[in-house]
């Protein structure tokens, strides 16, 4: 069965162009395709896509903020990120907010499909930049806050930050391919959860809950 | 029919009076008919602005005339021009019967499109009247949702205007504004020289607000120039009032209380209650500003009962708070009569005849103060009394001083003793100082021509760094243009030729396809290389990392970075960065695409204080002399020149090949 999509970009012709890629495709479905990110949450109830492409930057509300508001309510829908650096915080808040995964835009023509099959099968790309930040965004929430990641995955970060390539790591680790991609996985996911804790205790301590 | 000509008729004086003639006669002639009703309802807005009682008339009359005929025609614009009337004349109860009756009325009539915006238009003004803008905002935004743009234009303008207005008034400066200009726009278009009056006098208010006092009153004058061409009365009232606020910032008072004085005049004379309010609580503010504190309260209590008449929240409650902060005033008098009373009393008690005297003596300067002489006198009287009879008590005291001076002397000369010692200490000490003032002098004089040349070496560095960044720039610019304006002609002749050659369309999308990819690439490094974030050569060797992996890996090639320690602390001038990287760029596709060997190793180290890079592959090798360079190996060693530095490359057929560009540092 195709997969559905939904594609939220608010540059018009990217998008035109990408709702054309994708229709070139068989297995994938495309169900709508928007410039804003206003209404997503009926969107996503009503059409009920099995992966949603975003854009991290858009006007009025921002791809992260979506992302955030399509986690209120499906724990589990896919969601991946466009953007045009991955050196810059949005993307990093972007993983906290929830979003499964990213793509650069200038790798939009030769590896969406394979970017997209990666995050059905549950696997996540994540750039020496992401790690640094991921890194240091531990080290300035001081001891203890360390998003819960084990020795191996923090491990796997800093092998990351310093540029060496999946297939490196998990031959200097002895590991396969795929358990590098399961830990990196796993990285995004407490990385979110740490976020959403985060931002519960912080609403308890400034007494809005 | 649509009654926002209330607040904009449209048309000057002259014009008016002609329109208002001519629906006179409509009147007389139909007097048991609609057509009748229509023309009061018109002859009422047209005079509503110049002379409000008879507009009442009017509509009174229109309505009765309805009743009569029992039809809902013109009912609308009754009750508005009632509700409007009643609100200006300071009779909210009046006002809110009769647009309580206008709700009714489009509640009743859901699909008349002209009632709908009759009611929410006066329900709006009417909230703004009484000064609670949050409340008439949305009554405003949805008669302005309810308008059409073709059909009607002009109320369109004045509904932007009069929401503009509420912004104001609720201190969104920005909206304010915003919707000013709209509405000033809109009206010059229409060639509507009332409409832009308003405008205008609302964009010196905007101002006002903002404290741009000299801008404000630009624009109030403007206003007053057309309102005095358009013989608005009431609109002159309140631009005038506008001006005095302008020139009571702005300190000049005498012209302040000019315009303020005139207003008030004016607006006593029209019966407008609003304006007669604003112009008390300005003059107000101005007595206050001039110190005449008596003056100001007499204005304030003027001005208080008239507001609570007329149900104007806002403007009762700020003549409240300044008759409260009068009132507070006088009580801290009081309380300092209070305190010097009882400090006359406190020391008769205490028996302290001086601080008694003494007490009267400030009580009396403080009657003095308030003009109340007559008390000050008797105050006065006793203080000197007090000093007359203390001149008794002299001589007793004098004996007390004697005893208490011989035990003083006493322990001076006790004292004495030991002052000589500290006297030597003291010595001892100033010695020290003298010396120290000199090292501190020395010191200070060093700090001084230290500061100087810290300057003067600043300068020098400031304008080499302005030198270095011009310099920057200009590569920056002439690499985008090299790189990206080629891919992009490129692109668009490619695109010409697939249009034009049906043949060979294929190959020319791939062209266009690998420009496009091209430029992508560029751009990245452009913006990547700039970031000063990315300028040690630790961010540099990752960047090479994650770029060798991306190439060689899809077609299976190890490959390996031998570095070397000190590396990581290196920083890279931008030039020496850009060009390092795109070398390395090159010698890696290069392996990828030509090499056909299995492995690549990197190294990367310091000789001499200049930065060494060696690729080398294992392929199948080149014979340089007899296949010519192409554009990437000729790119490389400009770069490396361009930096001042050296390029290498070896190569043999089936002995691999190698690229060693050597980069100074400095």
């Amino acid at each position: 069965m195709a997969t559905k999509l939904l594609v939220y970009e608010d540059n018009e012709l990217l998008r035109e162009s990408l709702s054309g890629l994708i229709s070139l495709n068989s297995r994938l479905q495309l169900l709508g395709a928007f410039s804003d990110v206003l209404s997503v949450k009926e969107e996503v109830l009503r059409y009920r896509p099995d992966l949603v492409i975003m854009d991290i930057e858009m006007p009025q509300m921002s791809g992260i903020e979506a992302v955030r508001k399509i986690r209120s309510f499906q724990a589990a829908l896919p969601v991946l990120m466009l953007t045009v650096f991955d050196d810059n915080v949005h993307v990093f808040e972007a993983i906290r907010a929830g979003a499964s995964g990213y793509l650069l835009k200038k790798h939009i023509a030769s590896r969406l499909f394979d970017a997209l099959d990666e995050l059905m099968a549950g696997g996540a790309p994540m750039s020496p930049s992401i790690a640094r930040m991921v890194i240091s965004s531990m080290h300035k929430q001081g001891h203890g806050a360390d998003y819960g990641l084990t020795s191996r995955e923090k491990e796997i970060l800093t092998e990351l930050s310093r540029g060496n390539s999946y297939k490196l790591i998990a031959a200097q680790l002895g590991i396969s391919l795929d358990t590098v991609r399961t830990h990196i996985k796993n990285i995004y996911e407490k990385l979110h959860v740490h976020s959403q804790t985060e931002a519960v205790s912080k609403a308890i301590q400034e007494k809005l809950v | 029919m649509l009654l926002l000509l209330v607040v904009l008729p449209v048309g000057g004086a002259r014009a008016q009076s002609a329109t208002a003639d001519s629906l006179r006669q409509v009147v007389a002639l139909h007097p048991r008919d609609t057509f009748g009703i229509k023309a009061l309802v018109k002859l009422a807005a047209e005079v509503a602005r110049n002379d409000p009682p008879r507009a009442k008339a009017y509509a009174i009359q229109g309505l009765r005339l309805a009743e009569a005929l029992q039809t809902p025609v013109g009912r609308s614009g009754c009750y508005s021009l009632l509700t409007t009337h009643y609100s200006n004349a300071g009779m909210p109860d009046s006002a809110l019967f009769y647009l309580d009756h206008l709700r009714l009325l489009a509640e009743s009539m859901p699909t008349d499109r002209d009632s709908q915006i009759n009611y929410y238009f006066t329900a709006g003004l009417f909230y703004k009247n009484r000064g609670e803008y949050d409340k008439a905002l949305p009554y405003m935004l949805k008669a302005l949702d309810q308008l059409e743009a073709d059909k009607h234009r002009l109320a369109r303008a004045g509904q932007l205007l009069n929401i503009g207005n509420t912004y104001n008034n609720l201190g969104n400066m920005r909206l304010a504004a915003d919707y000013h200009l709209k509405a000033l726009k809109e009206f010059e278009a229409q060639n509507n020289t009332r409409g832009q009056s308003f405008c205008l006098q609302s964009l010196g208010s905007d101002f006002l607000k903002l404290q741009q006092y000299k801008s404000s009153l630009y624009y109030f004058k403007q206003s007053l120039k057309l309102k005095q061409a358009l013989n608005d009365e009431r609109g002159l009232i309140t631009t005038r009032i506008g001006m005095g606020n302008a020139y009571r910032q702005l300190r000049e008072f005498e012209k302040a209380q000019q315009h303020l004085q005139q207003a008030l005049q004016e607006a006593r004379a029209l019966n407008q209650t609003q304006d007669e309010l604003k112009a008390l609580y300005d003059l107000g503010l101005l007595q206050l500003d001039l110190q005449q504190r008596d003056k100001a309260k007499a204005i304030f209590l003027d001005g208080l009962p008239l507001a609570r008449q007329r149900g104007d929240s806002l403007l009762s409650n700020k003549f409240s708070a300044q008759l409260a902060a009068l009132q507070q005033d006088s009580i801290r008098e009081l309380q300092l009569e209070k305190a010097l009373t009882s400090s006359v009393t406190m020391a008769r008690q205490a028996g302290d005849l001086e601080s008694e005297a003494d007490a009267y003596l400030k009580l009396a300067e403080w009657h003095a103060g308030k003009n109340q002489h007559e008390q000050a006198f008797g105050l006065l009287s006793r203080h000197y009394q007090l000093k007359d009879s203390m001149a008794g008590l002299q001589v007793l005291l004098q004996f007390k001083q004697l005893e208490e001076e011989y035990a003083q002397e006493k322990q001076a000369k006790e004292i004495m003793l030991l002052k000589k010692d500290q006297e030597l200490t003291q010595a001892i000490i100033a010695r020290q100082a003298a010396r120290q003032k000199i090292i501190s002098l020395v010191l200070a004089g060093l700090i001084l021509l230290g500061f100087v040349l810290f300057k003067h070496y600043q300068t020098l560095t400031r304008t080499k760094r302005a030198m270095a960044i011009e310099r920057v720039r200009n590569s920056i610019a002439r690499d985008l243009h090299d790189d990206i304006g080629s891919a992009l002609s490129s692109i668009h002749i490619n695109s010409r030729l697939a249009l034009q050659d049906p043949s060979r369309t294929q190959a020319h999308l791939q062209r266009i396809g690998e420009s496009a990819a091209g430029m992508l690439e560029s751009m990245s490094d452009i913006v990547w290389s700039i970031n000063p974030e990315n300028d040690t050569l630790e961010k540099m060797l990752v960047r090479m990392k994650e770029f060798a992996a991306d190439i060689l890996e899809p077609k299976n090639i190890s490959y390996s970075f031998q570095l070397c320690e000190e590396l990581g602390r290196i920083k890279l001038a931008v030039e020496t960065r850009k060009n390092l990287y795109l070398i390395f760029k090159e010698s890696i596709n290069n392996a990828a695409k030509y090499s056909e060997g299995s492995s690549v190793v990197i190294t990367i180290k310091l000789l001499n204080n200049c930065l060494h890079l060696c690729v080398r592959d294992n392929g199948k090798g080149f014979d340089f002399a007899a296949v010519r360079p192409g554009n990437g190996l000729l790119n490389m060693a400009e770069r490396a020149h361009a930096l001042r530095g050296q390029f290498q490359r070896q190569s043999a057929p089936g002995q691999g090949t190698e690229i060693v560009a050597a980069l100074p540092l400095t």
